[in-house]
């Protein structure tokens, strides 16, 4: 589903994110990533959903090269990937309805089926009852299942997700990697970034980690 | 990807109008100052054109005019004259022949100018005899009567001959100067225009550089993210175009009385100062046109940078 080959990061500036990774992640999978801050667990992810572009190697998704993708395809491709943030990135001026009902916007989905969608996503994560409020009215473990019902409202097939409890305690934490866990279950595809490898060890998932830019080890279950 | 559909395609531009409307609502102070700026510089241009119309117009009675003024001597006696004129009238160039003898002349000038008392003291009639004819239309081109008017004054009794023409011309000559340095002017005002929007725009862009990003990340396209702005682009300069408008016509009101001393001394009975429908298309479709470039220059310099980070 995703295929790594060769792929190295540098920024300007010559840092090396990335540095030759091969890696390979089938459909249905459940993925986490860690290694420490700075280790290029973000870039990776940021390669995949191409906020950035590779310096060298190529990146398969769904059987077709994406790192050469042309810009205008971007939109497209981004709608069949569901992205979940460490700090969420609602619109704080948008209701929660109106932010999980965004890529439905977006692309252009008649409006009978947003609301019903938007409905699900959101009773997915428990929230349905908040629909009319603003985000800045939830807690922040609240506001994360948001950022989650907006990830998964398009029905992606792969959801990636950066960070997604690094600012949660370890009970809310749990709950939202539980949603994941059920996410996985009906066939998405999930690679989760987390530095909490404490956490990501109950799930009995693979891991893969990443040590200044190299897998370590991309095989602990 | 999706088939084009008109109602999805209606939809997603009532939609992005909205937002705009929204947007602009939101700030209703920056919004009202911002259409003050635009109809202010959109209404310079358009009065002075509107001014120039009104004069061009007020000034077309006499574009015909082919009249050739012959001026006699001041010793022409009228028996003279109307020999002369009925020699004329069989010319096979002229057409018609108006006699105004020297006290016809006098009784004119008096009529005009309320000098009656001041030219009591004069001994001697000082105007001459005037004969104004009117060439055949079969001579056309200024060339024909410039040469008529030559053959006219070889008459003895002739003193100077003068075509209207001539002072056409001159007024031709200078309202095309006018109306392109107002063309000049509007010029730079457009300018001025464009660079409100831009900037208006620009501010807008950098105020919701977050919610772009976030588009982006969720997948909208470029056009989705440059439609509100287009339409915020459009609400301005219309909105602009139309107070615009007002301005000038509220301006003719105290301006109309002017105009109409000023022309009445040319026994011109013109309409009074309007805005010509020339005018009130042209300052609507200069602003839509300018909102559009500062839409495509915000969007090529700015809205294109705001990437995800």
């Amino acid at each position: 589903m995703i295929e790594f080959i060769h792929v190295s990061k540098r920024y300007p500036g010559g840092t090396e994110a990335l540095l030759g990774i091969n890696l390979e992640i089938s459909q249905g999978e459940m993925v986490f990533l860690t290694g420490h801050s700075g280790a290029g667990k973000s870039t990776l992810l940021r390669l995949i959903s191409l906020i950035e572009r590779p310096t060298r190697g190529s990146i398969t998704v769904n059987g077709r090269d994406v790192s050469k993708l042309p810009q205008r395809s971007i939109p497209y491709y981004r709608r069949k990937l569901g992205v979940i943030f460490q700090d969420h990135r609602l619109l704080p001026d948008r209701s929660i309805f109106e932010n999980v009902a965004l890529p439905l916007q977006i692309s252009g989905t008649d409006r009978r089926i947003i609301g019903k969608r938007t409905r699900a996503a959101l009773d997915k994560v428990g929230l349905l009852h908040k629909e009319k409020a603003m985000p800045d009215m939830l807690s922040s473990g609240q506001q994360q299942r948001v950022g989650i019902a907006r990830a998964v409202v398009n029905r992606p097939a792969i959801l990636l997700a950066d960070e997604p409890t690094g600012n949660l305690d370890p009970e809310l934490s749990e709950e939202i990697m539980q949603l994941f866990v059920d996410f996985n279950r009906v066939g998405v595809t999930l690679l989760i970034a987390s530095h909490d490898q404490h956490l990501i060890s109950h799930f009995g998932q693979r891991i893969i980690e990443l040590e200044s830019g190299q897998i370590r080890n991309g095989n602990i279950t | 990807m999706s088939v084009f559909s008109p109602v999805d395609f209606l939809r997603q531009h009532t939609d992005a109008a909205r937002q705009a409307l929204r947007e602009l609502l939101h700030h209703p102070l920056t919004t009202l100052l911002t259409l003050l700026a635009i109809a202010l510089a959109l209404a310079l241009p358009g009065m002075l054109l509107a001014i120039l119309d009104n004069v061009q117009q007020a000034a077309s009675p006499w574009e015909d005019s082919r009249q050739i003024n012959v001026f006699m001597k001041l010793d022409v006696t009228d028996d003279r004259l109307a020999e002369l004129a009925n020699e004329w009238r069989s010319d096979g160039e002229i057409e018609d022949i108006k006699i105004i003898s020297k006290k016809q002349a006098l009784e004119q000038f008096k009529k005009d100018t309320g000098l009656a008392d001041t030219l009591e003291l004069l001994e001697t009639n000082p105007l001459p005899a005037v004969l104004i004819i009117t060439p055949k239309d079969s001579i056309s081109g200024p060339e024909s009567v410039e040469s008529l008017s030559t053959r006219l004054t070889t008459d003895p009794a002739v003193d100077q001959v003068q075509l209207d023409q001539e002072w056409l011309k001159r007024l031709q000559s200078f309202l095309q100067f006018l109306n392109t340095s107002i063309l000049l002017l509007a010029f730079l005002f457009g300018l001025m225009v464009t660079l409100i929007i831009v900037n208006s725009l620009r501010f807008e862009i950098i105020r919701r550089q977050n919610e772009i990003e976030v588009i982006k990340l969720v997948g909208g396209s470029n056009e989705y993210i440059q439609r509100p702005f287009l339409y915020t682009a459009l609400f301005l300069g219309l909105i602009g175009a139309v107070l615009a408008v007002l301005i000038i016509q509220v301006s003719f009101l105290f301006l109309a009385p002017y105009l109409e001393s000023l022309l009445s001394h040319y026994n011109n009975a013109s309409s009074p100062l309007h805005l010509g429908s020339k005018t009130i298309l042209t300052i609507p479709l200069a602003a839509l046109f300018l909102s559009l470039v500062s839409t495509w220059l915000s969007i090529k310099f700015n809205l294109r940078q705001v990437e995800p980070q």
